[in-house]
């Protein structure tokens, strides 16, 4: 059996939890609200090239809607086969004018592959407003390397090729050193048969 | 007339004497070994061994037992194998170059030096195949040679040197043998019939004689180059890959030099322990050792020359990672074992030998001994401190990648190769005549050529 004081100590906790309900509720709503006006805003990259002259040209334009975004760091790529080769040295990055556009020279006699198209890339990493942003675009601004060439270096003879393609004087050379000491040395086991030979003395 | 026959039967028979008497000195050691001897052997197969097992959790679990990681992918094994390419060129400086240069007082040094040069080129194609974690790879070498790799003429001048100098070793020591043969009948039947074999029915005839002497002729002008070839090859090793302290045009005479200088020392210590051990003070005398000495000053002084350009002009122009190298050895890490070899193995032996008292064969014999231990350290210098200061660092690699210190089983595995050198040595001077009776007598103007001839007249 509840004595009275329990009775009324449970009635004035249902009574607080039942006006709590409507001001937890409220609070949600609010921080809801709040959460809803921290809209991130979208930046988006576009990746252009241009040619005047001799002088090639990769542009990066940062906009956000129609608004162009200034001072963001990009950094330049072209694809290789095993990893990113900046396009400035020691990767250092070129920022946005008022334009949003950042741009950089497209380097003289880069490879690139049978057509010779290259994989430009340009990137924006962890920007403080806009995030990680990324652009790329293949361009036919690289050298030719005509697989003809590569298997006519391949077929070369030199001192980096497989061991069947050493060099003809290094052949001729290694031979000759060869052939000379051993047979000089197969002359000398020769004679220690002839000692055997020559040590029978006839009595 | 008469009186000339009588000097000359006198005279035989003084040579007659002498030569029974060396007979017997230089195999008195062959007749018996002692207790200090028999420990000796077993203390060196012990090390052995121990090595054996070392080698056998190597090969069961892989070179992840060694201290070697992928920056200091040689270590002590690569260290130990350009010591014994070093000493191994004693063989050639001793028997051809002292031979062909008409010195004669080297004779009775020519065994010791021979048999140092074989058991050092011996254990140094043994340790190249340990350096490696599939030993079994090595046939690729001959299934897939590439001639262009230093590695495969390195194997090919080890192996020719090899050759060349078991060759010079055993041709003249047929005529020792067959005093074996006909003397030391009371040996076991094996050791008997090896006498037999090896000797080659040596009879001392006319013919024999002159085929033997133009033979070590030839080989003596053969293993000039060959000696040099080894050692500048396994400079090429270094030298042709692109590193700081090894990019260096200079590293085949510095290797070569030092080889000279290592195992001069090397002949000088085994001339006294031989002296000592097997009484032969009447053969290897002090007059030996005071020109072993004059001979290691001068080696010591062409050594620091090469030593300046190797390593002075880099220090003048301290460029990039060369001088982050050179700091590390002169002042850093490397600097104690770096300068004690410098100055103890090199520079205070030099000075010390310019005294005639240090010359006599105790003290020739101690300035020896730190000569080979720092010359070993020299080669741990060019190998292990070059290889943690790459041009290229790798990238994100544990920090303890970026130090060496050797493990216990290569430490245990370099112990047996040089147990393994001195049991060479030891058997060997347990089965023949340390010193070569004909060619001392030769210098004594006792030539056992002409004598042999007489007694095959007489028969």
């Amino acid at each position: 059996m509840r004595t009275n004081f329990e009775n009324r100590l449970l009635r004035k906790l249902f009574l607080a939890v039942i006006f709590s309900i409507p001001i937890v509720l409220s609070a949600k709503t609010e921080s809801a609200k709040e959460k809803n006006n921290e809209v991130p805003v979208v930046a988006t990259m576009k990746l252009t090239f241009s040619e005047k002259d001799s002088l090639k040209i990769c542009k990066a334009t940062i906009t956000s809607g129609e608004k162009p975004l200034g001072g963001i760091s990009v950094k330049f790529y072209a694809k290789r086969f095993f990893s990113l080769l900046p396009l400035i040295p020691n990767g250092k990055a070129v920022s946005t004018n008022e334009e949003g556009e950042a741009s950089v020279k497209f380097p003289k006699e880069l490879p690139g592959d049978s057509n010779g198209s290259v994989i430009i890339i340009a990137k924006v990493d962890d920007d403080e407003h806009y995030g990680s942003l990324e652009a790329k675009d293949s361009i036919k601004w690289g050298t030719i390397i005509s697989i003809t060439s590569q298997d006519e270096e391949w077929n070369m003879r030199s001192l980096s090729a497989t061991g069947d393609k050493a060099p003809v004087y290094l052949l001729s050379a290694a031979g000759v050193i060869i052939i000379g000491v051993w047979g000089t040395l197969i002359f000398v086991i020769y004679s220690l048969f002839r000692i055997k030979k020559a040590g029978k003395i006839k009595k | 007339m008469e009186k000339t026959e009588i000097l000359k039967s006198e005279m035989l028979e003084k040579h007659h004497l002498r030569r029974e008497e060396m007979r017997a000195d230089v195999l008195r050691p062959l007749q018996k070994s002692g207790l200090w001897g028999n420990i000796w052997v077993a203390f060196l197969i012990a090390i052995i061994l121990i090595g054996g097992y070392a080698y056998y959790l190597q090969l069961k679990n892989g070179l992840i037992v060694t201290g070697l990681r992928d920056y200091a992918t040689w270590g002590i094994y690569i260290s130990n194998f350009v010591f014994f390419v070093a000493i191994s060129l004693v063989g050639a400086l001793i028997s051809s170059v002292l031979r062909l240069t008409n010195f004669t007082w080297y004779r009775p040094l020519t065994r010791i030096a021979e048999i140092i040069a074989v058991a050092g080129v011996i254990w140094a194609g043994l340790i190249i195949i340990v350096d490696m974690g599939r030993p079994d790879r090595i046939l690729n070498l001959f299934l897939h040679p590439r001639i262009q790799s230093p590695i495969l003429w390195d194997v090919i001048v080890v192996s020719t040197y090899l050759t060349t100098s078991v060759l010079l070793l055993y041709l003249p020591l047929i005529p020792g043998i067959a005093i074996c043969r006909n003397t030391l009948t009371n040996k076991p039947k094996w050791q008997r019939w090896m006498y037999k074999v090896l000797s080659l029915g040596w009879n001392g005839t006319e013919e024999q004689w002159k085929i033997m002497k133009r033979s070590i002729a030839i080989l003596c002008v053969v293993i000039i180059p060959l000696a040099i070839s080894i050692h500048t090859v396994t400079s090429w090793l270094f030298a042709t890959t692109l590193r700081p302290g090894w990019d260096s045009t200079n590293f085949g005479p510095y290797f070569v030099a030092g080889a000279f200088l290592a195992g001069t020392a090397c002949v000088i210590i085994g001339m006294y322990v031989f002296r000592k051990a097997y009484h032969f003070e009447k053969y290897l005398t002090d007059e030996h050792f005071g020109y072993m000495a004059k001979l290691l000053v001068f080696l010591a002084f062409v050594y620091a020359y090469f030593n300046i350009n190797e390593y002075f002009i880099p220090y003048y122009k301290m460029r990039g990672p060369e001088a982050r190298l050179l700091t590390d050895l002169f002042s850093g890490k490397f600097a104690g074992l770096y300068w004690s070899a410098q100055i103890l193995g090199m520079a205070l032996p030099a000075v010390l030998l310019m005294f005639k008292q240090m010359r006599k064969p105790l003290p020739v014999t101690l300035i020896s001994i730190p000569v080979v231990v720092f010359a070993w350290v020299k080669r741990y210098l060019i190998v292990t401190p070059i290889l943690i200061h790459p041009y290229l660092p790798i990238q994100n690699v544990p920090e303890s990648w970026k130090n060496y210190f050797p493990s216990w089983v290569e430490i245990a595995i370099v112990s047996a190769s040089l147990a393994g050198v001195l049991l060479i040595i030891t058997i060997f001077s347990r089965l023949f005549p340390m010193i070569s009776i004909w060619e001392t007598l030769e210098n004594e103007g006792i030539d056992l050529e002409e004598m042999d001839k007489l007694k095959i007249e007489k028969v």
